[in-house]
């Protein structure tokens, strides 16, 4: 896939250390960087700090990135790893802690729904927040961020085959769910 | 694009957008600016060096026991 020219000086300008292609590709990814934390994690606290963690990194690689980079498909790789590693780290405290945690309302409104205008809207986080989070994910990349499969099976580190298996099988879900969440 | 693809963006065509806050999106952007071009903090490293050489300094020490005991 070809590097556009806006994201080729974008790269160069950050292998230069300068500030001002962060401040552009910063402003070019935040939105949509969050609105994927957002969702994988279901915490807004939680998605700013990732969404810190992802920019530092960018941040500190900048002079190590290649030319050709793809600088959103970076971007979408890191963020990824770090939603990787919180969920590793939510398992092993839900199983350490066991009993321990206090049963939770499996659908409480969330801040997504509490910010959506709409019932349809409401509807579609809804169902969305109930997909497991592997097909979430590809619903986000692929579905809202407009991403290739073959991009997202790179940023995931799948074969592209399976990310169309995982894409059939979240479409299919997804579209179960909105026809039973729907008004 | 794949018949696949444009259903599902089909599907999730109403999802809102969502924003941080712009007092948080600044903080983060004067945080991560400040570190353009620098090299991550050298104690970041420090934990893995040290994981390192304790797994080496473990083989080492299995392998020695193990050719004592075999003679």
């Amino acid at each position: 896939m070809q590097v556009s020219t806006a994201e080729a000086a974008w790269v160069a300008g950050l292998r230069r250390g300068e500030p001002a292609a962060f401040d552009a590709v910063f402003a070019s990814y935040r939105r949509r960087l969050y609105g994927y934390l957002v969702r994988m994690t279901r915490h807004r606290d939680l998605a700013e700090d990732l969404l810190q963690e992802t920019f530092l990194r960018l941040a500190q690689s900048a002079k190590q990135l290649a030319p050709e980079t793809r600088i959103g498909a970076w971007l979408f790789t890191v963020a990824h790893r770090l939603v990787q590693s919180w969920a590793r780290a939510q398992a092993v405290r839900a199983q350490f802690a066991g009993d321990l945690i206090a049963p939770v309302d499996p659908a409480p409104r969330s801040p997504l729904e509490a910010a959506t205008d709409s019932e349809g809207q409401r509807a579609l986080e809804r169902a969305l927040a109930a997909l497991a989070p592997a097909h979430r994910e590809v619903v986000l990349l692929v579905g809202v961020e407009g991403l290739a499969p073959s991009e997202v099976a790179a940023i995931l580190g799948l074969r592209p085959e399976a990310v169309r298996q995982r894409l059939a099988r979240a479409r299919a879900q997804l579209a179960e769910l909105l026809a039973e969440v729907r008004p | 694009m794949s018949d696949e693809t444009t259903e599902l963006q089909d599907l999730v065509k109403d999802l809102p957008a969502v924003d941080v806050d712009p007092s948080s999106a600044a903080r983060i952007a004067e945080r991560a600016r400040r570190d353009v071009g620098q090299r991550p903090p050298r104690a970041r490293l420090v934990l893995p060096i040290l994981v390192g050489l304790l797994v080496a300094i473990t083989i080492v020490w299995a392998l020695y026991k193990a050719f004592e005991a075999l003679g």
